[in-house]
This record gives structure tokens, C-alpha cells and sequence, in this order.
């Protein structure tokens, strides 16, 4: 009995020491029945979000309070919060490779495509692709595809979501760490990071691993160099003239030469980082056309804010972009050099084309636009809260979310640019809106909001800021989780439209044509060069589309799940519109080839 | 005979715009080495040093910009 009551301690003992941990392991068992019970093909407009049931919902409750509780013990435990982490990432990042059959997103098999394309010839193709012109990533993929003994890349695509978010933590680990907030508010704005990354942008691409190497940079020059104390005090007493006194040294001599941080590290280590840095930014200027200048824009305002202590890496990472650009990818700017120069400084029309165009589509697809804006103007939010109550020795934080703004400014990068812009800053913001909710009160440069006292209320503090960070996770994530997958009805694809690509590209001969209704198919990742592919940009009516693709005289049309939900969704489209447009091209020559339950290929025969 | 020229001046600006950008990157790799093993430089040739990495940066931006009208 004795044996048995001491045994019952010891479990309950564990129990209440591990409880976060226990909830997180409870999380993943639900987290594994959603995935089975989640039937990919009745998803339906509101994309990945239709077909996960509640179970999945609450695991992701329960690693989130897991996660709280883990967050607001004392001692910080860092092996159970980075295994809470690591379940987060899963939910958010893991389950859509879990529940869909195939690899998400038509760019990812375009770039399997180039990858095999420079397999077979040893070189990229110019004047195909401006993609072709920063080819340093495809290279590398093929070298590791050839590498891994793999006949194409297709075999990488499923799974990399999960696969460069979970790279992605190391690097922004050591950036919390070393970014001058406290380690919980260090783990919270890792926690905010993946809880509000909806910008898919860690598909098979050259600029997730460009973000990697962004991140990397970053993680270094913090850990590396941390800001010399101030000197000297504002000759004025006061709340204002100090805070000016202190920003009147920004663009010293001194700050621009780097004198004013300090390294704790050895001199044959900062020359072996020097060396790798420069080797990264090498291999980002060939292989991503954005990434490069958002390093400037951060190694730039690590310099002025006193964390980066050599000003040649500023110097060096202008001189090897511009020379790519310049030398290597000519073969994109010759000829029409607008396209690179020619949206500088047109801020109006670059937001139009970044916000306004995108703020269009049916119910379903507004509303997943409404979420996502709702949700960075949330966490924009929640930053200048954090920026308004942390006391710091430096505002690099502050810099590094705001730097990539200028982007903006410079280029519209095809609609994209604030994405991105958001993108490169999410880190930093993530880590400021950690700070709204714990901030540091210890600091050189003091806080602009006056710290809360809790007077008889103190014993309270610690539940209510669990409480607080758990609901604002949770919040984040959830809402992640329907706008990331909110366009998967037509983002994702079944096997049969795989199937239907695959049989296309088996009987298509060399200079022949396939054509799809438009650009959401999961084509591209075979005879790069020697195919041609045809998916004009949808016109108001399917008529006209339909009159289009007959105009081009295409040898193959695929019509697919996928691209009737675009139609639908986003176009404006009437349901079934594609058995409308199938006869027609039945009445215009063409037959049915093959037939999937989900696509149909169609053969012109006469 | 015009396509000729701009062929050749397209040749000849790579190879200027990349010797330029060699040039700055082996000046910046001095400079950095010297301060990060704390080589004594007498003030003159730091100097020197400094005013060569600016001349030639600004060469290297304007050999760009030059590449950029002639050939773009």
C-alpha cells in the first residue's frame, strides 16, 4: 500500500512538474487524428481550414497552453520549450503536407523544373525565366539531387514547408536570444514568429533559402557584437533631451566606423565569421533577387543602432549584389531595365498593386484577405506597444522591423514587395510584440511608457500575463492556420491532376504546346525549354478564356480541380464553368484523352 | 557595324565592372583583416586605405550605372 501511495506521488509529482509537456504530448496525439480523419478531396472554399476537424483545434489549444505554462515558470526550462515549439511548428507548418496528396503551390514544380533542367545540360537556361538569372539555389538543389543518387527534385517538394521552418528556428533562437529582450519574451517572440508567419513563402523556392540565410546573417551579427555603453549624459536634464541627446550620436563618425559595439569573441574567430558572411552573401546574390538588398537594408540599420562592429560587410554585401545583378543577370535587365528601375519611388501604385488588387475574389477568398490584414495590422500593433514599454541598450529590434519598408519604396517585385517587406521584418516584430507583453525593464535607452505597478494585485501578475500570452498565441495561430491554408482549394493539388500533368508530358512531343485554364496546376517540372506552356491570365468571362486558349491552338488542354476553384473563388466564375468550357473544345476539335476525378486532358486531333 | 560596338563595349564593361568589384572586395578584406588582428597601421596608410576603398566603391557604382545606359 506504501509502495503504491509513493508511486502515486512520484507520477503525480512528475505530472505537475511536466504538465505543459504532458498537454503538448496530449496536443500531438490529437494533431495525428485530425490528419487521418481529414479527407482531402471535399475541402472546399476556405481551403485546408474545411477539412480539419475539431480534434485538430484542440491539440492546438493544447500545446499552446502547454506552451504558457512552460513560458511563465520559474526556472525557464528551454528543453520543454523548445519541444513546445517544435509541436507548434508541426501544427502550422506540418499539417498541410500531412493531409494533402501533393506538393502545394504550381512554383514549386516550375523549380523542380529548372532544377532538372540544369541536371540534364550543366547549365541555366537564359532568356527562359528570369529566375534563371539568380541560379545559384537551383544549382545547388541539383547538385544535392544528384547528390541523394534522384532523377528530379519532386521528391524534396512535399515536405519542405516543415523542413526550412524547422531550420529557421536556430537562427531566430540565437536572435532572440542576443536581440536585448528577456529570454521568456526571447521564447514568446519565437512562439509569435511561427504563430503569425501566414506569408507562404517557405515553399520549394530560392527565397525560403534565401530567408534561411537572412536569418543566419542576422543570428550572427547579434550574437557577435553587442553595443558599447553610452557616454556621457544629455547636458539637460529631461525626459526628451536625453532621449535626442542620445540619437544625435547615430551617424557619428565612430557609429559609422563600428567603433562603438564590443565582441567578446577571439580575433581568429570574427576573421573565420567574416570569411563565412562573405560566403553567404556570395551565395544570395546569385541565387535571390530580393534577399540581398534586404540584408543591406539590416546589416545597414545594425550599424547605426550599434550591433554590427565592421562597416566592410555593409560595403561588401552593396558591391556583390549590384555585380550580380550587373554582370550575372544581365540576361533579365537587358532590354527592358524598366522592370527592375522602373516602379523606384512609385510608392501609390506599388500599394496598389501589393494591397488593392489582392483585396478582390468571392466571400471565401475576401474573407481570408480580411484575416491576414486584420492579423499583421494586429501584431504591427502589439510591436509598438512592445516598442513603447521596453527599456533597451539598443534599438536595433525597432530598426530591423521597419528597414525593410524601404523595399517598398525601391520595388513592387511583382506585387509581392509587401509581403516580403513584412516577411523580413516578422522576426523583429514578433520579438516586439513579445515585449508589449513582457518587457525588459533594464536598459541604457529607458522605456517610453512608465512600467505598470500591480501594487496589491502583484501575487496576480504571473497568471494574467500566462493568460494574456496564451490567448494571443492561440489567437495568432489559429488565425495562421485558416488564412495559410486559405487558398489551398486551388493552391494544392490531388493526385489525379499530378496524374494528368504526368500523362501530358509521357505523349507531348518537343515543340508541341499543353495549356491550362490558368496558372494553378502542378506543371512546369519537365521539359523546361522544349515544351511550351500556355495559361493566359484569366479574362472576365470563361468565354472569352475559352476563345483564348482556341486562338493558341494548344496541343494539350488540362482542365482541373485546382484551376475551376480559381475560377470560382477569385475569378468570379460560375460553378462547373469547366464542363462548359470542355465542350466547347470538344465542338473545336479536341477529345478527351484521359480522365481523373478530379482532371481531364483533352487532345487536339484535328 | 552600330551592333558590333555594343557588343564590344558590353564585353569590355564586364570586365571593367568586375575588376572594380574585385578591387573593392580585396581592399575591404584588408581593411577588415588589419582591425580585426589589430595589424598597426600608421595613420597615413589607413588613410590611404580608407580613401581607396571609397574611390573605388564609387567607381565600381558609377561603372554600374554606365553598364546599366549603355547596354540596358
Amino acid at each position: 500500500m506504501t509502495i503504491a501511495y509513493e508511486r502515486l506521488m512520484k507520477v503525480q509529482h512528475f505530472a505537475g512538474k511536466n504538465f505543459g509537456s504532458i498537454l503538448g504530448l496530449f496536443g500531438l496525439i490529437f494533431w495525428l487524428v485530425a490528419v487521418r480523419d481529414a479527407r482531402y478531396l471535399d475541402m472546399g472554399g476556405y481551403g485546408l481550414v474545411s477539412i480539419l476537424g475539431w480534434t485538430y483545434f484542440a491539440g492546438l489549444v493544447l500545446v499552446v497552453v502547454g506552451f504558457g505554462i512552460e513560458l511563465m515558470r520559474t526556472p525557464l526550462r528551454s528543453p520543454n520549450l523548445l519541444v513546445l515549439v517544435l509541436l507548434l511548428v508541426l501544427f502550422l507548418y506540418g499539417t498541410a503536407p500531412a493531409v494533402e496528396p501533393v506538393a502545394e503551390l504550381t512554383d514549386s514544380f516550375i523549380h523542380a523544373g529548372f532544377i532538372q533542367y540544369i541536371l540534364q545540360h550543366g547549365q541555366a537556361l537564359n532568356g527562359y525565366d528570369a529566375r534563371f538569372s539568380w541560379p545559384g539555389a537551383f544549382s545547388m538543389a541539383a547538385v544535392l539531387v544528384a547528390f541523394a543518387g534522384k532523377t528530379n527534385a519532386l521528391g524534396f517538394l512535399h515536405w519542405f514547408p516543415l523542413f526550412i521552418e524547422l531550420s529557421y528556428l536556430a537562427p531566430l533562437l540565437v536572435i532572440a536570444r542576443f536581440s536585448g529582450v528577456s529570454r521568456r519574451a526571447g521564447w514568446l517572440g519565437v512562439a509569435l514568429y511561427y504563430s503569425a508567419n501566414w506569408i507562404f513563402q517557405d515553399y520549394f523556392s530560392p527565397q525560403a533559402l534565401n530567408y534561411l540565410f537572412f536569418l543566419v546573417v542576422i543570428a550572427v551579427v547579434l550574437a557577435c557584437w553587442q553595443p558599447r555603453r553610452l557616454k556621457g549624459s544629455s547636458p539637460t536634464p529631461g525626459f526628451w533631451s536625453e532621449r535626442i541627446w542620445q540619437s544625435r550620436s547615430l551617424l557619428t563618425r565612430s557609429r559609422l566606423l563600428g567603433h562603438d559595439v564590443e565582441s567578446t569573441w577571439s580575433n581568429e574567430q570574427l576573421i573565420v565569421i567574416l570569411g563565412l558572411l562573405g560566403l553567404i552573401f556570395i551565395a544570395s546574390s546569385m541565387s535571390h533577387q530580393l534577399t540581398p538588398y534586404a540584408l543591406i537594408l539590416a546589416l545597414g540599420v545594425c550599424l547605426v543602432t550599434r550591433r554590427l562592429g565592421r562597416p566592410e560587410l555593409v560595403v561588401l554585401i552593396v558591391v556583390v549584389a549590384v555585380g550580380w545583378l550587373s554582370l550575372g543577370a544581365s540576361n533579365y535587365w537587358v532590354g527592358h531595365l524598366s522592370s527592375i528601375f522602373g516602379s523606384a519611388g512609385q510608392l501609390s501604385s506599388t500599394l496598389s498593386s501589393n494591397v488593392t488588387s489582392r483585396v478582390s475574389g468571392g466571400t471565401s477568398h475576401l474573407f481570408v484577405v480580411a484575416i491576414r490584414i486584420l492579423m499583421t495590422g494586429a501584431l504591427f500593433l502589439l510591436a509598438g506597444i512592445g516598442f513603447l514599454r521596453r527599456s533597451t541598450n539598443s534599438r536595433a529590434l525597432e530598426a530591423l522591423a521597419g528597414a525593410p519598408f524601404l523595399l517598398v519604396a525601391a520595388q513592387s517585385y511583382g506585387g509581392e514587395a509587401l509581403l516580403r517587406v513584412v516577411l523580413f521584418g516578422l522576426p523583429f516584430t514578433a520579438l516586439l510584440a513579445a515585449s508589449a507583453i513582457l518587457p525588459r525593464y533594464s536598459g541604457q535607452v529607458r522605456s517610453i511608457l512608465p512600467r505598470f505597478r500591480t501594487g496589491r494585485f502583484a501575487r496576480l501578475e504571473r497568471p494574467v500575463l500566462r493568460i494574456v500570452a496564451i490567448v494571443v498565441v492561440l489567437g495568432f495561430a489559429v488565425a495562421t492556420t485558416i488564412v495559410r491554408g486559405g487558398n489551398d482549394a486551388y493552391e494544392s493539388f490531388s493526385s489525379g491532376e499530378l496524374a494528368a500533368v504526368n500523362y501530358v508530358y509521357n505523349h507531348v512531343k518537343p515543340g508541341q504546346s499543353i495549356a491550362s485554364a490558368n496558372y494553378y496546376l502542378p506543371i512546369g517540372q519537365r521539359d523546361v525549354g522544349t515544351v511550351y506552356q500556355i495559361a493566359p491570365s484569366p479574362p472576365a468571362t470563361f468565354k472569352k478564356l475559352g476563345t483564348i486558349l482556341l486562338s493558341k491552338k494548344p496541343n494539350f488542354i488540362i482542365l482541373a480541380k485546382s484551376e475551376e476553384a480559381y475560377g470560382v473563388q477569385v475569378v468570379g466564375y460560375p460553378a462547373d464553368w469547366q464542363s462548359s468550357l470542355a465542350s466547347r473544345f470538344e465542338d473545336h476539335g479536341y477529345t478527351v484523352a484521359a480522365k481523373w476525378r478530379t482532371a481531364t486532358v483533352l487532345r487536339l486531333t484535328s | 557595324m552600330n551592333t558590333l560596338m555594343l557588343s564590344d563595349v558590353a564585353s569590355l564593361s564586364t570586365s571593367v565592372v568586375f575588376l572594380a568589384l574585385v578591387g573593392v572586395v580585396v581592399l575591404l578584406s584588408v581593411r577588415a583583416c588589419c582591425e580585426v588582428l589589430q595589424v598597426n597601421l600608421t595613420r597615413l596608410v589607413v588613410r590611404l586605405l580608407d580613401g581607396s576603398i571609397v574611390v573605388m566603391f564609387i567607381t565600381f557604382l558609377a561603372l554600374v550605372i554606365v553598364r546599366f545606359k549603355i547596354i540596358g
